[in-house]
């Protein structure tokens, strides 16, 4: 199945340059552990006492696994959400046990020990705990796609050392043996994919430019060929790779992310170097413009569907990927409709910008627009990559008629958020249709 | 941008005065009008959107709209301009009533109807004429079936078509022939009633007077106020499909299959049937094909749908034209198949998505 729909984002305001950097290290690193406290757990470090980074702070579910240390210091708080680390004598890192050996080199179930002694389930929402959960993956599809709005000056040179991606494919050839690898990338880095040590250990494939092919259910979807193969599939970020490569060839424990904060609002867009647990607060003291210009609006997770940071104690955790910062812009602006747009990005071209591809798009969290009953304009499905009816779906909805929405495969949405984006009516298109392919799923299940 | 904060703090002023009122729709569309809305995206995402509301994208089709209605004015006179003012006064009026009675915003298509609807009236027809119209075309074109969006047929045609049927001598027989000379009919207020003709070129090409392709591609041809410059209407049409407000297959589908319908026909009888240029710049078949059958709301979603659509309304033009009793038949045509529009999508999705159970 081709990809149709999609759209092609183009020069906007705040879009981050090709640079890894690193934060100071931050006074307080708050261990999250959002969902881990669900099954049963037990806290292994108290208030008050020194920790070094990699050291486990707690161990939860049936198989005991570790949550490492993000920061080594002192545990000033053990709370529901946070373990809240003082970094500030921090004794170095406890390396992984058996390091530092080329996974390859380690017979498979010391190799698969260090993944779960290193913490990095966390990475993969703990899908992999047991050695079973290993064999259950036939394709891994490794994401270096990247065709949002603000980062698609991505490179893998940002990351420096060459030598370091080839190491990741051999470490996930060596944790998932049986499995076929796939790199998908853009066409502008295929250069940067050449090299025989990354084409021996897997398949280079060049992916659509246009967002959201990054998106995991449309990766598999056209590298697979069929709809299915979610269970059997593992999309896993190159940067992902990278820290794999790290924790499990040189012993460090996973406690890094490798985070991409890009927007209007962040001083020097960029990716980041940055420990799990770094506090938002810290982040916005860093890295966001000073709120005279804003004010801003921190999102977590990309500019569709991400979560605008609203509570004081968000921090960064293992799942973490992306940072945007665009202007809260809840300003009546005279005749917009007439203005010319010089700056406004459109997916119709009813705006000036879209004949002067070089001018900079300016992102805010307006709606532009007020709420308007659907003229049927088909940009919704125009751009739907999953080739679906948005509004058709919607109208069911909206008509109370979840039911007789199902025959529109509402379950097939991916989720990316472009009917929401293109819409000119400003209706929420996409919350319904994931409100009926929810509905669809459960009544399937049932 | 004194003088604009100034005019915002009024705005702003009358915006508290109506929060309670039961009048605040009719004024919100007073004041989004001059200020777009301070609303921004909820919390939970989407985060960003389109900078395309309802607004602009109707406006792409007024300014789409808009040479035809200084052509009308170059061909007819200065009355052209005011019947269609008055058609905006009147239309506002009737869409603000039903925004406070339905407690719900004017919906921007309203600024289309209004300037499309004069567009496809006789130059001589009296303004109360217009105005009954008018007001049964938004009335029961649009508004019974819970307005803008839910509408089945094109409003400016229903008027339209009402007006044919109610008061044929006036809408059928008294065309005029444009203004000559290089300012038209900038100096004019309207025609002379001695230039009243009772043809326009496809009635005359019935009585044996075919017109030249060369007049009526510039539109110096009798005809409705909008639709005799040809080739502008072209350029207009090809604006409004770049802007991406109309889709390119409904009007492909419609000229082309007009266009390969008429030449058939032409080949088959040449004394009988005009050829296929005839066809395609006499009558309304072009602003129709660009104006009306691309509005979204009365044409089909599914893409299979519109190619279709376009095609059947090409046809049952250049059918009607050809074999019934009628000179014209573009209006009726695309109110016939508005019908059907949705019966299309239905059949479309049935074969893409299986029947529903139901």
């Amino acid at each position: 199945m081709a990809f149709t729909g999609g759209y092609l984002f183009r020069n906007f305001e705040g879009a981050a340059e090709p640079v890894l950097r690193e934060l100071p290290t931050p006074e307080t690193v708050a261990a999250p552990l959002d969902g881990l406290t669900d099954s049963p757990y037990s806290i292994l470090v108290s208030e008050g006492q020194k920790v070094r980074a990699g050291e486990s702070l707690l161990e939860y579910g049936d198989d005991a696994l570790p949550v490492p240390a993000p920061a080594g210091g002192t545990v000033e708080r053990v709370g529901s959400g946070h373990i809240v680390i003082r970094t500030n004598d921090a004794p170095g890192f406890q390396p992984v046990e058996g390091h530092p050996r080329a996974p390859w080199l380690l017979e498979r179930p010391e190799l698969l020990d260090s993944f779960r002694a290193s913490g990095c389930a966390l990475l993969f929402a703990n899908r992999f705990t047991v050695p079973e959960d290993f064999d259950t993956v036939r394709v891994v599809i490794v994401n270096a796609v990247h065709n949002a709005p603000l980062d698609q000056a991505w490179t893998p040179e940002i990351f420096g050392d060459p030598e370091r991606f080839p190491l990741g494919l051999r470490t996930i050839r060596a944790l998932f043996p049986g499995a076929e690898i796939t790199v998908a990338i853009n066409r502008r880095n295929r250069k940067s994919f050449e090299s025989p040590e990354i084409t021996e250990s897997a398949t280079v494939r060049v992916m659509s430019d246009r967002y959201p092919q990054e998106y995991p259910r449309l990766l598999i979807r056209d590298i697979l060929k069929e709809s299915g193969g979610a269970d059997t599939a593992l999309v896993v970020s190159f940067e992902d790779v990278l820290l794999l490569a790290e924790v499990l060839n040189r012993g460090v424990p996973c406690t890094d992310r490798l985070l991409l904060a890009a927007g209007p609002g962040v001083s020097r867009p960029g990716w980041y170097r940055v420990p799990v647990g770094t506090p938002f607060t810290e982040i916005r003291r860093h890295l966001v413009k000073s709120d005279e210009h804003g004010p801003w609006r921190i999102i977590r997770g990309n500019l569709f569907t991400g979560l605008s940071v609203v509570s004081p104690d968000a921090a960064v955790s293992w799942d973490d990927r992306e940072i945007m910062v665009i202007r809260e812009h809840a300003v009546r602006d005279f005749y917009r409709f007439l203005n010319p747009g010089f700056d406004y990005d459109s997916y119709s071209r009813v705006t000036v910008s879209r004949y002067l591809p070089l001018m900079r798009r300016r992102l805010d969290s307006n709606v532009h627009g007020g709420v308007r009953p659907c003229v049927q304009c088909n940009f919704c499905d125009e751009v739907c990559p999953a080739g679906l009816y948005p509004h058709l779906i919607w109208k069911h909805v909206a008509a109370d008629m979840v039911e007789q929405s199902f025959r529109f495969r509402p379950e097939q949405c991916v989720g990316c958020g472009l009917c929401d984006y293109v819409c000119p009516s400003k209706i929420d298109v996409s919350a319904a249709v994931r409100s009926a392919g929810d509905a669809a799923r459960e009544r399937r299940n049932a | 941008m004194k003088i604009i904060d100034g005019f915002r703090d009024v705005i702003e002023r009358f915006d508290r005065v109506f929060e309670q009122s039961k009048y605040k729709p009719g004024w919100e569309t007073i004041s989004t009008f001059f200020f777009a809305p301070k609303a921004v995206n909820s919390l939970s995402g989407p985060h960003v959107r389109d900078n395309t509301d309802l607004k602009r994208y109707m406006t792409a089709v007024m300014i789409a709209v808009g040479p035809t209605v200084l052509a009308s004015v170059y061909f007819f006179g200065w009355r052209s301009l005011a019947l269609v003012v008055m058609c905006y006064i009147l239309g506002i009026l009737i869409e603000m009533g039903f925004a406070i009675y339905n407690k719900e915003e004017v919906t921007e298509g309203m600024f289309v109807t209004c300037l499309i609807y004069p567009m496809i009236l006789p130059p001589t027809i009296p303004f109360w004429m217009a105005a009954v119209g008018l007001a049964v075309g938004i009335i029961l074109g649009k508004e019974v079936f819970g307005g803008t969006g839910k509408n089945i047929f094109n409003p400016a045609i229903v008027g339209r078509v009402f007006l044919a049927v109610t008061f044929p001598t006036a809408m059928a027989s008294k065309w005029v022939q444009p203004f000559e000379g290089p300012l038209g009919g900038l100096t004019h207020w309207a025609q002379r009633a001695d230039a009243v003709t009772s043809s326009t070129p496809l009635i005359a090409f019935r009585n044996g007077d075919p017109t030249g392709i060369m007049d009526l591609m510039l539109g110096t041809t009798a005809g409705s106020l909008g639709e005799t410059a040809g080739v502008l209407i072209i350029l207009c049409g090809l604006f409004l499909i770049m802007t991406r407000v109309a889709n390119w297959r409904l009007p492909l589908a419609t000229i082309g299959s007009a266009l390969a319908l008429a030449a058939a026909m032409h080949l088959a009888a040449p004394d009988r049937f005009a050829g296929p240029l005839f066809h395609l710049f006499s009558g309304g078949l072009l602003f129709g094909a660009f104006f009306m059958v691309t509005d979204p709301v009365t044409s089909p979603f599914t893409t299979a749908g519109k190619w279709i659509y376009g095609i059947a309304i090409g046809a049952i033009t250049v059918v009607i034209r050809n074999l019934s009793g009628f000179p014209e038949g573009v209006m009726f045509a695309i109110l016939f198949m508005n019908i059907f529009a949705a019966v299309i999508d239905d059949a479309v999705l049935a074969v893409r998505f299986g029947r529903s159970a139901a």
